[in-house]
């Protein structure tokens, strides 16, 4: 924050020196790039932070720019009614937007695609809806930003829109810098891990998206205050692929990038472009394709890199342990699923399972491979739909609720290959598990960077060495490191209930033998109950209570460990015999 | 009746157009999940080197098979040099190959000027078909057109070259370790998608002044076409086609070409909204 507070006051003296000494011309041009930033940082917003790459971020800020400067002409006091117009609108297209592609979770390419054609759309309609845009010519003549019936000088407008650009900025830089920035990290990074957190990520996305549109609103805004018009020409598509280009060369996810992208490159064109305008496009290109190919991550993190330094600091959120929460003791079933039906298209995975957990047992899901036992614990913990049948936790009618309602409502997933969020500090990790509890945007914008750990969680980081290495990013773990994060996420939250893939796949034998020993601790300690799909007999000798077989989508035995060995049918599974005659 | 029956031989024209040109980028994001922004500027290729062989004094319809030559290789040489490096990241090949679209506008306006060549219709006249009065060379252009996407379906699903590629689309891994090259089928798919546009842009150079920004116009009606149609099989393409042609045909005779294209995109927006196939990656 402190370092944070330096650079914005070091910009806002760089803006005011060339507002003092660099004459009109380079004010103005200087107060124009910067509007352009803002939006580039919106761009980056969405791009950087959650993944997606729109082309469509024009839509928020043409349109703004489009209502502000009917609105100014109307009535030059209606500036800041404008702004707050400009906001909104940009905020309700973008958020529109993202809804339609995030709702049928469009893939990436799908989207851009989309936001382009938007783009291109936006432009058309432009042009031809003479009586509101002025068609092709657009609207001159808007007045300077008018704050509380006082009209800006020209000069005081340059300063005053460069100094609100770099506010927006900051206050961007801001908002990234909050756990709000970690989680939308998480989300970019892995998705399906921050849904089993207990995170709904597509409302999050959506709300990014309608974040960087009510940004790019004010951008929008801001630019035609500055230069007093607004046409389709100059919002058209050419801007929507520069302001690509920009965030591109600059790095996305590290906010300042894009600006020195924009500053860059629009100094450099509107120095070049005037005399070399053919070849200063085609240049452009070269540089599309040149920093694709060469720094794809862009210039800031590829500097950052040669001074050994990573584009986003880690940090080390300070982790307590959190007062265990009592449930009311009831009688209802730990787990009660009836009757699963699951198909992938014609293909028939699961028929008729039932499993029915009374108390909190620690119990095993065995059977050959293709048996359907992945499938199973996804239905349980809500990462894969199902046709038919009812699943109850907790004596709750949990059925068709998504992966993160499950795990709101303590259902806590590790999945078989270890899904941790590489670019965060295994602090950080703990931390956004923690967090998951409380998820609203408000609170994760405004809390400290600390977190209540669940005890289980705390215990696992203590034993397994993680506490150590609570500032390493989580993607330089070993392998069997970020097994134990994983199921230390699982249950930082607000764990009732441990479903777990293959926790011991990658161990030695000794490592699987503590991981037995320290998962019937968390059971015999939290009374969790533990459902584990394993191969490793040794293990499960150590670890079960039950044991439940499933074969060819069905369920073939249920018992202690002793019981299942002995049946017949399961032997006959698992050493091919034909159980018939068995 | 008559305006009717015009505004059907209009939107087959443009159905057989668009046929062509969404065919090629069917293919590639079919094959390879790229998206080649750059597609329209191959349709610009083709249209100069329509005009480059009028210019020189040689027959039109020479074009055809020198615009596919040259656009294959073209196809072929932007595969191995720039897509093959970025795969595995959709979003950068949007990028990248919105730059290359960037440099080969630029390339044409520095080499011709900005100012639009024409190229002259090689069968000038009109016909009668059922009464309607219509210009011979647009009813050649519908035949045609036609001819070449059908030639080209029956590639990818007839031949052992369209197996091969749909072994790759199903499980590229597997092909690969079953003996295909990948690599040169990537090749082959680039080039063949680059060279039905480079017809695709010989065929309209007569209908349009041509010029550097050609591509632009036909590459939002090629993508709605390619999302309409489904991603999921080629002969999506076509059905695509027909039905983006009907609409921005039926839309613009009845309200205009701007309400046209509004309909073709919310069409699209919610094809993708019914569909699943949109959250695919990569489909054939």
């Amino acid at each position: 924050m402190k370092r944070m507070t330096g650079y914005y006051i070091a910009a806002i003296v760089a803006v005011v020196a060339v507002n003092s000494f660099a004459g009109v011309f380079r004010s103005g041009q200087l107060a124009v790039f910067l509007s352009l930033a803002v939006l580039a940082v919106s761009l980056d917003l969405v791009w950087g932070y959650t993944g997606i790459l729109s082309l469509g971020q024009l839509l928020p800020f043409g349109t703004a720019a489009y209502v502000t400067a009917r609105m100014a002409t109307a009535e030059p006091s209606w500036s800041l009614a404008a702004l707050a117009a400009s906001v909104i609108v940009g905020a309700a297209i973008s958020g529109l937007i993202a809804a339609a592609a995030f709702y049928r979770r469009l893939s990436l390419v799908v989207v851009g695609l989309l936001t382009l054609m938007l783009s291109l759309t936006f432009e058309k309609i432009a042009n031809q809806w003479n009586s509101v845009t002025g068609g092709f010519n657009g609207l001159s003549g808007v007045p300077s930003i008018n704050l509380f019936g006082v009209q800006l000088s020209a000069e005081a407008q340059d300063l005053a829109a460069a100094i609100l650009a770099v506010t927006i900025i900051a206050a961007v830089g801001v908002v990234v810098s909050t756990p709000l920035g970690a989680v939308l990290i998480g989300i970019r990074d892995n998705e399906r891990r921050m849904q089993t957190l207990g995170y709904n990520t597509i409302g999050l996305k959506i709300m990014v998206f309608a974040l960087g549109g009510a940004v790019a609103g004010a951008a929008g805004w801001l630019n035609v205050h500055q230069t007093g018009f607004v046409s389709p020409g100059k919002f058209g598509f050419v801007l929507a692929t520069n302001v690509v280009l920009w965030t591109l060369v600059g790095g996305r996810g590290t906010i300042i990038g894009p600006v020195i992208g924009t500053l860059v490159i629009g100094f450099a064109s509107a120095t070049l472009a005037d005399s070399f305008l053919q070849y200063w496009v085609l240049a452009t290109g070269v540089l599309f394709i040149a920093s694709v190919i060469l720094i794809p991550d862009g210039l800031v993190p590829f500097f950052l890199k040669l001074l050994g330094r990573p584009a986003r600091p880690t940090r080390t959120p300070n982790l307590t342990t959190a007062e265990p929460v009592s449930y009311e003791a009831d009688s209802s079933d730990v787990i009660a699923a009836t009757n699963i039906d699951k198909s992938y298209g014609p293909f028939r995975v699961l028929e008729g399972v039932d499993l029915t957990m009374a108390e909190p047992e620690l119990r095993c899901l065995i059977g050959p491979n293709g048996a359907g036992k992945s499938t199973f614990l996804d239905v349980l913990g809500g990462q894969q739909p199902h046709q038919g049948g009812t699943i109850s936790m907790f004596g709750t009618d949990v059925t068709n609720r998504s992966s993160w309602q499950f795990a709101r409502h303590g259902i806590s997933r590790k999945f078989q290959a270890p899904q941790v969020i590489g670019s965060l500090s295994v602090a950080e990790n703990i931390a956004v598990a923690a967090w998951s509890t409380k998820p609203t945007i408000l609170r994760l914008l405004t809390r400290s960077w600390a977190a209540d750990v669940g005890e289980g969680a705390m215990r696992i980081i203590e034993k397994t060495g993680l506490d150590d290495r609570r500032d390493t990013p989580a993607g330089d773990l070993s392998h069997g490191e970020k097994q134990w994060l994983e199921i230390a996420m699982a249950m930082a939250g607000s764990c009732r209930m441990l479903l777990l893939d293959e926790p011991t796949a990658g161990m030695t034998v000794e490592e699987s033998l503590e991981a037995a020993e320290l998962l019937r601790e968390l059971h015999s300690r939290y009374e969790l109950p533990i459902v584990i799909v394993e191969h490793d007999m040794a293990f499960i000798r150590a670890v079960a209570d039950r044991v439940t077989v499933l074969a060819d989508g069905g369920l073939i035995a249920d018992g202690t460990v002793a019981e299942v060995e002995a049946d017949p049918q399961v032997r006959a599974v698992y050493l091919g015999a034909d159980h018939h005659a068995a | 009746m008559e305006a009717l029956g015009i505004e059907l031989l209009n939107g087959l024209g443009l159905f057989a157009t668009l046929g062509i040109v969404a065919l090629g980028l069917g293919i590639v994001f079919g094959l390879m999940g790229v998206i080649n922004l750059a597609h329209g500027e191959f349709v610009m290729i083709g249209a100069y080197v329509a005009y480059l062989v009028q210019d020189g004094g040689l027959n039109y319809w020479l074009a055809i098979p020198a615009a596919a030559v040259v656009l294959f290789f073209v196809g072929s040489a932007v595969e191995m040099v720039l897509i093959r490096r970025i795969y595995q990241k959709p979003e950068l090949t949007i990028l990248a190959t919105f730059g290359l679209s960037i440099v080969l506008r630029q390339l044409a306006e520095i080499l011709f000027s900005k100012n639009s060549r024409k190229v002259s219709n090689p069968i000038p006249g009109a016909t009668d078909v059922f009464g309607i009065t219509f210009p011979t060379y647009r009813l050649v252009l519908i035949v045609v057109a036609t001819l070449i996407v059908v030639a080209v379906l029956l590639l990818f699903t007839k031949s052992r070259f369209g197996l091969t590629v749909r072994a790759i689309v199903a499980n590229r891994g597997l092909a690969e370790s079953s003996g295909i090259r990948t690599s040169v089928a990537n090749i082959l798919a680039f080039g063949i998608g680059a060279a039905a546009a480079g017809v695709a842009g010989v065929l309209v150079a007569p209908l349009v002044s041509v010029d550097s920004q050609i591509g632009l116009s036909y590459l939002p009606g090629a993508f709605l076409v390619v999302i309409v149609g489904g991603f999921t099989r080629l002969w999506g393409v076509v059905i695509g086609a027909a039905i983006v042609a009907a609409v921005q045909t039926g839309v613009t005779h009845y309200v205009d070409a701007v309400w046209a294209q509004i309909a073709a995109l919310v069409l699209a927006v919610v094809m993708l909204q019914l569909s699943r196939s949109g959250s695919r990656e990569v489909t054939i």
